[in-house]
């Protein structure tokens, strides 16, 4: 190290020119090294990149030499610049310097791209030895990825060649700035394989991997400047780029630490799960939570209850979130714990229920600085813009709740797409528009009513009921949680809708209730989509009389298997007992049972709940399957259920009566906001459907007509983009 | 003792003896003669000299010393055929008595007579004066000639050459007369110098120099005696004491030509690098200013300014500029100022780089140069053109240079201007970076090509017959033409 | 420059072949002007952006800033689709001659540096069969293409000499390539090549032609512009070879004959900037015809640019390669 701290990096170096006024073409006029001439020569007709109109320009290549079987990496940096010559045709002549500069070199002491090219730009063309240059370390506080740069990291990674396009008046020093922000949000291995360009040929064929045009070659991926890649990722790319996203770190501590990777990598499938364990284990800095399936050591004899790892399952989400709820100083720790175990799509379904359930942690969050960061991480956590499927009733719950703190409702607001129906996030005008359409309808409808009402016709139905159909339909209901609070509500629910269940109909039951994931198998088979999901926890109950942990417990036939051992395994001695639901209902209700482990709506007399097993007992979701006819009747029930919980009851059935009758006495429960409803009114006269009909199109008209201003019509009918 | 009788003394007879022998001495031969008198010997010895004049030389040798040194016997003898320089072989010797009395002289005319057979002759009087009067009456053995510088050829050129004074045989006495020119000759003036041609070579015989009013004179040359020629005609002759070599390192190889009231055409190229162009309009400045303090004649001054020719149509032509044309050298001056103050014209794209509009200015001149010559009476026209690049060719050829716009041929218009009466090129022309200059300099400088850095103002003027040459003088005078 | 709205339609690759500085990329640039300049209705067309791009800037370049394009340092390859007036169909007495078929050719052309097709740099490690990556792809190039527009540069070949040495290695290699490939016909290559003498507007050309008294111009030139055509091309071509710097041209032309096949090979005589016409006579002009503006140490172009014989060789390459490509040997 000389006085100024960096340290001094040698390099060879070369010259591709021509002399003035010469006939040839271009080709070496000097270099350092003589063995290096024919490497030159290689690395100049590989990586030729076109000819460019303006200079300077800067290349990177790699190049690997072979010496006695042994591989040595380098990494090569072009400078190209306009020289005074002119050949003998009066054209001019470009220069370029080649500087060759061996990894090892860099393995100590990680450099950025824009320091090499300011510290060897510096020299003379010719340079005189010693060939050595002072080049500072990689500051990683440097480097502020923008969209653009996450997109083309994401594609490198999974070996993908990408053209930045759209960055026509950029400068180069902007772009080799670039270029090292991507290869900063990759191991720092890659760059003995990495290629760049700061500038190529639209028409040009070439093989470096990151480089800048007007046009993206054919079968090269392109990246917008400033914005991001054109199509959808594809999966590698799309996880590298979810990890980039999801990370825990800043990006300086994340960027230091992928800087002190530097064993060589290619960009090739055979290293590529190895670059995506090097980049989660530094967006996350800690050894992940999930380790590989290998059986976890078990805790000490004594009976420490604290928090087990499972195998394959850790602490729960429910869990965890009970612990964020019950954090009395800092949050932070507990929040970073569960966010760290979200990894499947029930894990993050598990966490939107917690928000509803704990109100989005309001009382440890709002006290907090940064309380909207905290927030946006939960809910960006739990709701992914590709799982839509799933959360779309637990959003709509949440935004429907008067206490979800703003910064949460913005975010689920802003998380749909630009679909239509997301009537909230459409343009002022637009809802105005569409709100004078429906006042007109609604006046219309008023006219029509009052019409009738002179006629004396009967007053319309209640608005929302659903629809009876014509004849009572015989429907089955089958269940296979012993759920009876689920399957008696969804029994009244489907009275009131005017379907008749019985249990005794033959044939293809159609409504499922069961635990996922096993009933999904059954609802592909009859061709039945979920209508409700709702967590539910098994819950061990003791009888009152029995002190301390029970001697044998009794349990469903459908009780996991897997359960029952982990249960076996931590309490020794302990005897399980399976039997048929109606059988321990029996024993249950006849008080023979110590203890027994039931779904959790289950309430029996003379027995308490125990929390001993609450760790061990998996929570489990309740899906209730139907099919498309029986969707609309159930859906309002689900979804207060969902809201509610599945409570557990001594009398299911007078519950779930209670239960549904809450649900149909009043209003829907669900948004505030006016929907574009235009449903016909049940068996009203022709006059009614006929003037109704006119009414609506006209309002529509009108609105429409609102809308399509030309000279202030920005874009499609489809509102804004996502923010 | 026998003693051959002396004859009778016949001075005739000895003088043309003598004169005989001393004509027939030849270059290299030598004449001894020996005088026997009662007091002592005398020995003449004649020779000729380079230029064929014949010189003599004595030396006595009295009978006493003779007698005191060596006695009177064998020794006395042979010195006193020493002092004869006796035997001479190759030459003739004649031998004259003046005192037959003498025994002594007898005895020494024995010995002589022994030593070598010579003719004896009787004078009465010392023949001293006798030789010299034969030498005097000698006739020239060379022409003498004088030297004086003749126009050689075209161009104004000198060369030296010799015109014949006295022809070989002419004698002492003889006289020519001739008419030359006297031109201004330095420090040391006309020098009238005789030669003797031996083979090619001319040996200087005499110089006299005199510093005249140039002139036409007429010189008579008087053969005083062989080697002295005596001149008259010229005012303030006097002798001079430079050797021949001298005399040559003055003499200049032109020329210098008559001035008189001349027209000065200064075209200036004003393309190219500003350096380059401020040079060239600073060496216009120079020589119209060295020209005005000219005492002679003021000479007419015009000044035309060149640039390139634009070859885009959306850059018009600059024409060939005329500041003055046969104005005062004030104007000219001044219209150099405004030349000055504007700098270089014409640069860069898309006037052309590698020539200029020289063929546009050859037009104009011509076209100006026709006009006044048919109104006025022809005068001398001097067409200085400083600049370098090339002109444009009148069509398109294998030079690649885009040709003239309009179509001017330079080839044609030099022609022509240089069938014009009176007209000289002179040009002050910078070596171009690539190969040697354009042939077009060869004759915008045919009178007088000069260098841009290294000029020498003095003699490009006199090149041009517009200024007399101070430094050229003529040492000798010159022969007029009309001989 | 819309892109091409049949992207699937296969395009005929059309390689340029010839020394560096022989003007290549110039007759590329040249063509988008020649056929504008053409009386009947061609015009050229990208297949992507870029190759659009590249016929914009170029002649906006040429025609424009009137400067020459900088020496290629790369491979280049460009989509392009030629339209034109198709030709009549033969009449048929059973049918009526219907509107003729516009005639439609995709053109996809490969630009590479002159240099790469000198022998290369010799390596002592690599034996002289490898060749480095820029000629292993111009190679595999040539070998797709089965068009060549070889470009002779007479000047280039007074002052230097060199333009066999720029045909020998490259013709050799693609010989062998072929036959190992298979595809050799009758011993020989089956490329077309239309063979283009370039300059044609150099004086030193021009007056080599003239006095073989080659030119005449064609009747309906409204510019009469001086013109060889091909039957006489390659007679000057033959006379330019004598003018070579070290006689080794006359080999080219042998080399020509002997690779390919006679009928497919046609020469054409070429300037991609033409001559200079005077605005105000509007005609060519014996006495002044250069194109060609000095500047410094750069060359510009002084008018407007009048290709000759720019498009005619891309043609008949076009029409030859369109109708082997219909009638499979």
């Amino acid at each position: 190290m000389n006085g100024d701290g960096a340290p001094r990096i040698g390099f060879e170096w070369a010259l591709e020119g021509k002399e003035h006024g010469s006939y040839d073409e271009y080709g070496l006029l000097q270099w350092s090294n003589e063995r290096l001439a024919g490497v030159f020569d290689e690395l100049r007709a590989r990586y030729a990149a076109g000819t460019p109109s303006e200079l300077p320009q800067v290349t990177i290549a790699p190049a690997a030499t072979k010496d006695n079987d042994e591989v040595s990496h380098n990494v090569v940096l072009a400078i190209h610049t306009w020289s005074d010559h002119r050949d003998f045709a009066g054209r001019k002549v470009a220069y370029t310097r080649w500087f060759y500069v061996p990894y090892h070199q860099l393995q100590g002491h990680p450099v950025s791209y824009r320091a090499l090219y300011a510290a060897l730009g510096a020299l003379p063309p010719a340079p005189e030895p010693p060939l050595t240059v002072a080049v500072p370390a990689l500051d990683p506080r440097d480097v502020m990825p923008g969209s653009d740069a996450l997109a083309a990291a994401a594609l490198l990674a999974s070996g993908q060649q990408v053209c930045l396009v759209g960055a026509d008046g950029v400068p180069m020093a902007e772009r080799l700035r670039f270029v090292d922000t991507v290869m900063a949000l990759l191991p720092y291995g890659l760059r003995t394989r990495f290629s760049a360009a700061t500038w190529t040929s639209s028409t040009t064929k070439h093989r470096i991997k990151l480089s800048f045009a007007r046009y993206a070659p054919e079968g090269i991926q392109a990246v917008q400047w400033g914005q991001g890649a054109d199509i959808p990722l594809d999966k590698h790319s799309a996880t590298y780029h979810r990890i980039l996203r999801k990370r825990d770190v800043d990006y300086p501590d994340l960027i230091g630490w992928l800087a002190g990777q530097t064993e060589p990598l290619s960009f090739n499938d055979a290293d590529r799960s190895r670059v995506f364990e090097l980049l989660r284990q530094s967006a996350f800095q800690s050894p992940p939570a999930r380790p590989d399936p290998v059986p976890a050591p078990p805790p000490a004899a004594s009976g420490d209850h604290g928090v087990v790892e499972v195998a394959h399952r850790g602490p729960t989400v429910a869990a965890l979130a009970r612990a964020l709820a019950g954090a009395s100083a800092d949050p932070h720790p507990a929040l970073d714990a569960l966010l760290a175990v979200l990894w499947t799509q029930s894990d993050r379904s598990a966490l939107a229920d917690a928000l509803y359930t704990y109100n989005c942690f309001q009382h440890v969050i709002e006290p907090q600085e940064d309380r909207d960061h905290l927030y946006e991480r939960l809910v960006s956590a739990a709701f992914q813009p590709d799982e839509e499927w799933m959360w779309a009733s637990k959003r709509g719950a949440l935004l429907a709740a008067e206490d979800t703190p703003d910064p949460v409702r913005r975010r689920l607001k802003a998380l749909a797409g630009p679909r239509w129906r997301r009537f909230g996030t459409w343009d002022r005008r637009y809802r105005l528009a569409c709100t004078i359409g429906v006042l007109v309808v609604a006046v219309a409808f008023a006219g029509a009513g009052a019409l009738q009402l002179l006629r004396g016709d009967d007053p319309p139905a209640q608005q929302a009921l659903p629809p009876q159909p014509p004849h009572q339909q015989v429907v089955l209901v089958k269940d296979s949680a012993e759920q009876p609070y689920v399957t008696a509500v969804v029994k009244e629910a489907l009275r009131r809708a005017g379907y008749q269940p019985d249990d005794q109909v033959q044939g293809a039951p159609s409504v499922l209730i069961g635990y996922d994931p096993d009933i999904r198998g059954e609802l592909a088979v009859n061709s039945l989509t979920p209508v409700g999901d709702f967590p539910t926890q098994d819950i061990l109950i003791v009888r009152d009389d029995q002190e301390g942990f029970p001697g044998q417990i009794l349990v469903g036939e459908g009780f996991g298997q897997d359960v029952e051992d982990q249960i076996l395994k931590h309490h020794k001695g302990l005897l399980i007992i399976r039997k048929p639901y109606d059988e321990l209902k029996n024993q249950l209700i006849d008080g023979k049972a110590e203890a027994a482990i039931v779904p959790g709506d289950v309430k029996a007399d003379g027995y308490t709940p125990s929390e001993a097993l609450d760790d061990l007992l998996p929570e489990r979701r309740i899906v209730v399957g139907a099919g498309s006819a029986l969707k609309p009747a159930l859906e309002p029930a689900m979804d207060r259920l969902n809201k509610e919980g599945v409570k557990s009851s001594d009398d299911p059935q007078a519950d779930a009566k209670a239960f549904v009758d809450l649900i149909y006495s009043h209003a829907p429960a669900l948004a505030s906001s006016a929907k574009p409803v235009s449903e016909p009114v049940g068996n009203s006269g022709d006059v009614i459907l006929i003037t109704t009909v006119v009414a609506a199109v006209t309002g529509l008209a009108g609105a429409l007509l609102l809308v399509r201003r030309p000279s202030r019509f920005k874009g499609s009918l489809t509102g804004r983009h996502r923010a | 003792m026998t003693r051959d009788p002396v004859p009778e003394p016949g001075e005739d007879l000895l003088g043309k003896t003598l004169a005989r022998a001393v004509a027939g001495l030849t270059a290299t031969g030598r004449l001894v003669v020996v005088e026997v008198a009662a007091d002592g010997m005398t020995t003449f010895e004649i020779h000729r000299d380079e230029h064929g004049t014949a010189l003599g030389r004595q030396w006595p040798l009295p009978w006493i010393t003779l007698t005191a040194e060596h006695g009177w016997g064998e020794d006395a003898r042979q010195a006193l055929l020493r002092a004869a320089g006796l035997p001479a072989p190759g030459s003739e010797v004649i031998v004259a008595c003046s005192s037959p009395e003498s025994g002594t002289a007898l005895q020494a005319l024995e010995w002589l007579r022994e030593a070598r057979t010579a003719q004896v002759f009787s004078t009465a009087a010392p023949i001293a004066g006798l030789v010299r009067d034969v030498l005097v009456g000698d006739p020239l053995h060379q022409s003498y000639d004088l030297v004086v510088m003749r126009p050689a050829g075209a161009g104004g050129r000198l060369e030296l050459a010799g015109k014949l004074l006295f022809p070989v045989g002419a004698r002492a006495g003889t006289r020519t007369e001739l008419t030359v020119r006297c031109e201004p000759g330095g420090e040391h003036g006309t020098a009238l110098a005789v030669v003797t041609r031996q083979g090619r070579e001319p040996r200087l015989l005499s110089v006299h120099s005199a510093r005249v009013a140039p002139g036409p004179y007429v010189v008579t040359a008087e053969l005083v005696r062989p080697g002295r020629v005596r001149f008259a005609g010229l005012p303030g002759l006097a002798a001079d004491g430079r050797t021949w070599d001298d005399l040559l390192a003055d003499v200049p190889d032109r020329l210098p030509p008559r001035t008189g009231p001349a027209h000065l055409i200064c075209a200036v190229e004003v393309c190219g690098p500003d350096v380059k162009v401020e040079e060239r309009l600073g060496r216009a400045r120079q020589m119209i200013a060295f020209l005005s303090g000219e005492p002679a004649d003021t000479p007419r001054v015009s000044l035309v300014a060149y640039g390139a020719h634009s070859f885009d149509r959306s850059v018009r032509d600059r024409p060939v500029e005329v500041v003055t044309w046969q104005a005062t050298a004030e104007a000219a001056l001044k219209g150099l100022d405004g030349l000055e103050e504007r700098g270089a014209v014409t640069q860069g794209y898309p006037y052309h780089p590698h020539a200029a509009q020289v063929e546009d200015m050859l037009a104009t001149v011509a076209a100006r140069l026709s006009r006044s010559m048919s109104r006025s009476s022809p005068g001398r026209h001097v067409l200085l053109t400083i600049g370098d690049r090339r002109p444009h060719p009148g069509r398109a050829d294998r030079s690649g240079v885009l040709p003239c716009p309009q179509r001017h041929d330079w080839r044609s218009l030099l022609a022509y201007l240089e069938h014009l009466p009176g007209v000289a090129f002179g040009a002050i022309c910078d070596q171009p970076e690539d190969g040697p200059p354009h042939r077009i300099w060869r004759h915008l400088g045919a009178q007088a090509l000069a260098h841009l850095d290294a000029l020498d103002l003095q003699g490009l003027a006199a090149g041009l017959g517009l200024a007399v040459p101070a430094a050229v003088h003529v040492p000798f005078p010159l022969l007029d033409e009309t001989e | 420059m819309q892109p091409d709205p049949k992207p699937g339609r296969p395009a005929h690759d059309i390689a340029m072949w010839g020394a560096p500085g022989s003007g290549k990329t110039t007759l590329l640039a040249a063509l988008d002007i020649a056929l504008m300049r053409k009386d009947d209705d061609w015009r050229i067309v990208g297949s992507d952006p870029a190759s659009s791009e590249f016929l914009i800037e170029r002649t906006n370049a040429l025609s424009t800033g009137k400067v020459f394009p900088e020496a290629s340092q790369g491979l280049e390859h460009y989509h392009w689709t030629l339209y034109g007036p198709g030709e009549r169909h033969r009449r048929r007495w059973w049918r009526r001659p219907g509107k003729p078929e516009p005639f439609e050719v995709g053109v996809g052309m490969i630009d590479a540096p002159g240099g790469l097709f000198s022998a290369g740099p010799r390596r002592l490690d690599y034996g002289p069969d490898v060749l480095d990556d820029l000629r292993e792809r111009m190679l595999n190039d040539l070998v797709k293409s089965l068009g060549i527009v070889f470009l002779f540069d007479p000047i280039r070949e007074f002052e230097r000499g060199d333009a066999f040495d720029h045909l020998h290695p490259p013709l050799k290699r693609l010989t062998e390539r072929m036959r190992d490939l298979g595809r050799l016909t009758g011993g020989r290559l089956p490329h077309h090549v239309a063979v283009c003498v370039t300059k044609f507007d150099d004086p030193r050309v021009l007056e080599t032609a003239e006095k073989m008294h080659l030119l005449a111009s064609e009747p309906d030139d409204p510019y009469g512009f001086p013109r060889v055509s091909h039957d006489d091309a390659r007679d000057l071509f033959r006379q330019l070879c004598d003018l070579s710097a070290n006689g080794n041209a006359d080999m080219v032309l042998n080399a020509l004959g002997r690779y390919f096949h006679p009928d497919r090979v046609r020469f054409f005589v070429t300037s991609s900037i033409g001559f200079y016409v005077h605005p105000q006579t509007k005609a060519f002009d014996w006495h002044d015809y250069q194109n060609l503006l000095p500047e410094d140490d750069d060359l510009r172009i002084r008018g407007p640019i009048h290709p000759i014989n720019v498009v005619e060789p891309m043609l008949w390459l076009g029409r030859r390669l369109a109708a082997e490509k219909e009638s499979p040997r």
